[in-house]
């Protein structure tokens, strides 16, 4: 349902900027202009929700070695990683860590791969990549024998899997100066602020930078019954109870021969 | 046509949902069980958490056992003396049962431990069905078999607190059918069953109650036990999802009245003997999942 009126509205989008943006760019502008946008700040979990495309698109003056990088970070969350092993034949959880926050979502788009765009160091620094994404356990919590990398790409090839985690290279600049990424949550985003940033590379340093924000939340009917089950569980269970004898009750008298 | 699922928190196809609720609803119409020790297991294999399975089944079983009891009781086919002191028994075993589960989830071991219950059990009483229904099948294919003593007199009956059901037709302690209902209540809060394929074996083999009454006195206790179960998983660890259980009863109630017409064509023991192979085809599935080695030993969860 989404995506169907948010085609017309990219190609609108992209259409009106495009135009807006090649008339500076005509005139010649000397600094750099970043100016970025999305075609949608709100995204509703609605009953019939089953993940959102976005497109995020704005502007910059782009040179040979310039970069666009975009950042999506969801609410950030304890994370419990746990480990199987073989136990007597049957595969069990033998090792748990917990981790300290890390981003339920995390999607960096850019437009040549990472390790392109800057060094090692300048990326570790602004925090950029699936691998600079911080992995500090909680207090208590510790991760014995095995190799703290292992439970780093575990966690990386989890989140990647349920693609709650991603990294991409596809952005694309059209004329020196139009550029465009779509942003895709999965059904399985959790409800929250969306931070989004948009940095600006040149030759390997960054140059100019931009914010964004996305609010995703529950609405209509799933939001009420999450909402009551949560914050008032004894009711909720009546509630439940009652809605399953009123069910019950009603097919026995439709079927009653 | 895709559904979120406000409680367990995924999207998944609604039709789905309702043919799951249908195959189940018809199997249990089909054999005249409560089907929950089948819609459990298969809602974890179509990626609901196996928490929120077995909290909502709990609620999908209050609605089917409100429907099914209300023919028996029509037909004055519960005892309602005998029902009482089980659902006592079932009200302190579910409690006992829902604490564990909270306690399971903690430490994250609630998925095997909901497995390892399924495999045990539907083992057993899919192995003892399909060895009593081949035996019954080759009975009736040698007539003049002698017939077996309604039930036999041991230990059990010298237990105290004697009590007198009427409609039973039994003098027996009460301690009997209280424990009964106290470990099925323990297993009903655990795996999101009525206990109904427990029980009624139970009931027949080990209380010795007349068959009549076995099953509406059984869907009489389930009604009280998995509303308790509801309640306490609610109150809890919040895994109950009415849409999903709402979902699951109307395929369910559709499938059943199909099912009931089928089941009038069959033969008793072919009956019991076919639903004990599904039984162990679902008991199988679950040995697979957990002895097979898994695609990736890692595991998350996001903390709330």
């Amino acid at each position: 349902m989404f995506s169907l009126f948010i085609t017309p509205l990219r190609k609108l989008a992209a259409i009106v900027l495009f135009g807006y943006a090649a008339s500076f760019a005509t005139a010649g502008m000397a600094q750099d202009v970043l100016v970025a946008d999305l075609n949608e700040k709100e995204v509703a979990i609605t009953t019939d929700f089953n993940g959102a495309d976005l497109l995020l698109f704005g502007t910059i003056d782009h040179e040979l070695n310039d970069d666009v990088v975009i950042i999506v970070e969801g609410p950030p969350k304890h994370i419990a990683i746990r480990q199987k092993s073989r136990v007597s034949g049957i595969w069990i959880n033998t090792e748990s860590a917990t981790l300290d926050i890390v981003p339920s979502f995390y999607q960096i788009s850019s437009t040549r791969p990472l390790n392109v765009i800057a060094s090692t160091k300048t990326l570790k620094e602004l925090g950029l990549g699936l691998n600079n994404i911080p992995f500090d356990l909680v207090d208590g919590s510790s991760i014995s024998g095995e190799d703290p990398e292992v439970w780093k790409a575990a966690l990386i090839r989890n989140m990647k899997n349920q693609g709650l985690w991603n990294e991409n290279s596809d952005i694309k600049v059209r004329k020196k100066i139009l550029f465009r990424s779509n942003i895709h949550l999965p059904a399985n985003i959790l409800p929250g602020e969306y931070h989004v940033r948009i940095l600006h590379f040149r030759s390997g340093a960054l140059f100019n930078e931009t914010y964004s924000l996305i609010n995703v939340q529950k609405k209509g009917l799933s939001a009420e019954i999450y909402q009551f089950a949560h914050n008032y569980p004894p009711a909720y269970g009546i509630f439940a109870i009652m809605f399953a004898v009123f069910m019950g009750w009603g097919a026995a008298r439709v079927f009653r021969r | 046509m895709y559904i979120y699922l406000p409680i367990a928190e995924i999207s998944i196809n609604i039709f789905l949902i309702l043919g799951l609720g249908g195959m189940v609803g018809l199997l249990s119409g089909i054999f005249g069980v409560g089907g929950g020790f089948l819609m459990t297991p298969l809602l974890i294999f179509l990626g609901v958490p196996a928490a929120v399975a077995v909290g909502t089944e709990a609620n999908q079983i209050v609605a089917s056992s409100v429907s099914g009891v209300l023919a028996h009781w029509r037909r004055g086919n519960v005892d309602i003396k005998m029902g009482i002191i089980l659902l006592a028994g079932g009200i302190v075993g579910s409690t006992i049962g829902v604490y564990i589960f909270a306690l399971l989830r903690e430490i994250g071991q609630i998925d095997l431990a909901i497995k390892l219950s399924f495999i045990v059990f539907l083992g057993i009483i899919g192995s003892l069905m399909l060895v009593e229904s081949t035996r019954a099948i080759l009975r009736s294919r040698r007539p003049g078999g002698k017939r077996r003593k309604l039930h036999q007199h041991n230990w059990l009956h010298g237990l105290p607190f004697k009590m007198r059901f009427r409609k039973s037709k039994l003098y027996i302690s009460a301690l009997l059918p209280f424990g009964v209902g106290l470990i099925v209540g323990i297993l009903s809060a655990i795996m999101g069953v009525g206990g109904g394929f427990i029980m009624v074996p139970a009931m027949i083999y080990l209380l010795g109650m007349p068959t009549s009454v076995v099953v509406g006195t059984s869907l009489f206790q389930i009604i009280f036990v998995t509303a308790n179960v509801t309640f306490l998983q609610s109150v809890q660890t919040q895994t109950v999802d009415v849409v999903l259980a709402g979902l699951l009863l109307i395929g369910g109630v559709i499938g059943a009245q199909f099912g009931t017409r089928i089941g009038a064509m069959l033969r008793g023991e072919q009956l019991r003997g076919l639903l004990a192979l599904i039984v162990l085809a679902v008991c199988l599935k679950l040995v697979w999942d957990v002895v097979i080695t898994p695609e990736d030993i890692f595991s998350l969860e996001l903390l709330r």
